[in-house]
């Protein structure tokens, strides 16, 4: 044994974990897991039928048309992160494999995030847009109420934009990092 | 697969190579809160895998794929953290033992910071040979040739011994 090979397995290692509690834990972020795919597909249907309920039963055209649209986009944004947010490489690919998969979902996530205002903000904002103007108040309305909604509206599509746009540019730098560590030709 | 037969294989990734994989660990890591999550995050990681373990390969060689694939998305996502410094270690007892020991110490903490700072590819190999694995196995695990690890193995052994020097 060399040198090297010596001095590395000399280090001193804790004593190993209890297997039980580690397939406790594994299973139970599994389930966490589970748990938040499983809320995302709820609230995906509860806007579906609420926005959908408005759709047949208001009386106002573009109340209708705008609770249609948000609807639809619920369908769309549930299908955009069925379709393209879970790209996640085999973790017993060989590590070459591995890293260049790895790159590629980083950059995939990275462009899902950055055009969240496209997929996810923007179908939701010109639905609920559409339905708050069909709300807009006749003379003597309440002009104050709807400002109010019409603006918390707004600034709530405009915090999603942000929050996602902010976690797009961290995952492209994370991606931009990791290809730099990588060798471009370092197959055979 | 049957769970009797994924709770057997487990545990015998754990027995026979448990250490192993906390030497791997250290290899990623050089903060030790950050060591033991990442040796957690690698062990539940197994486990989840372990049903898609087919033995087309010998379990060693699918441990090691799951290990370093989880360990390289681990470092990916801490190179957003600014990287931590580990404790030197210091010399609490005035003895010839306790000064070898603090030596010794030294010469393994340079040795962590110099593999940490290899390429992802470079660790890996450095990492499997330091374990004794086979060149060829550690070209199954990374999917290279062998005379490619070879020639890595050599380059980075050099590499390492010059840093120790230093």
């Amino acid at each position: 044994m060399s040198e090297l090979e010596d001095l590395w397995k000399s280090q001193p290692v804790a004593e190993g974990p209890d297997p039980q509690a580690v397939r406790k834990d594994a299973e139970g972020f599994a389930k966490k897991i589970w748990r938040r795919n499983l809320l995302e597909w709820a609230a995906a249907a509860l806007v579906f039928f609420f926005f959908a309920r408005s759709a047949i039963r208001e009386g106002e055209l573009l109340v209708r048309i705008g609770s249609g649209v948000t609807a639809l986009a619920a369908v769309y944004i549930a299908w955009h992160l069925y379709r393209f947010g879970r790209l996640k490489p085999a973790a017993d690919l060989d590590t070459q494999s591995y890293a260049w998969a790895h790159l590629e979902s980083l950059r995939s996530q990275a462009r899902l995030l950055r055009r969240a205002p496209l997929w996810y903000v923007g179908p939701l904002a010109v639905g609920m847009g559409l339905t708050m103007l069909g709300r807009m108040p006749v003379e003597g309305g309440d002009w104050l109420v709807w400002g109010l909604s019409t603006g918390f509206v707004a600034l709530f599509c405009a915090f999603v934009a942000a929050i996602n746009l902010r976690g797009g540019r961290k995952l492209a730098a994370e991606a931009e990092a990791f290809e730099a560590s990588l060798e471009p030709d370092s197959g055979g | 697969m049957k769970p009797a037969r994924r709770k057997a294989l487990f545990e015998d990734i754990l027995r026979s190579h448990g250490p192993a994989l906390q030497r791997l660990c250290a290899g990623y890591e050089r903060v030790e809160a950050r060591r033991e999550e990442l040796h957690q995050e690698i062990l539940a990681n197994l486990w989840q895998a372990l049903p898609g373990f087919r033995e087309q390969a010998s379990l060693r060689t699918w441990m090691y794929r799951v290990a370093h694939n989880v360990a390289t998305r681990h470092a990916s996502k801490e190179s957003r953290q600014p990287k931590g410094e580990a404790p030197s270690p210091t010399l609490d007892d005035a003895s010839p033992s306790a000064a070898a020991q603090l030596e010794r110490g030294q010469a393994l903490q340079r040795l962590r910071v110099l593999i940490s700072e290899l390429k992802p590819l470079d660790r890996q190999i450095i990492l499997l040979h330091l374990e004794e694995v086979p060149q060829s196995e550690v070209a199954e695990i990374t999917g290279l040739s062998t005379a490619n690890v070879s020639t890595r193995v050599h380059r980075i052994k050099g590499r390492l011994a010059k840093g120790m020097k230093r």
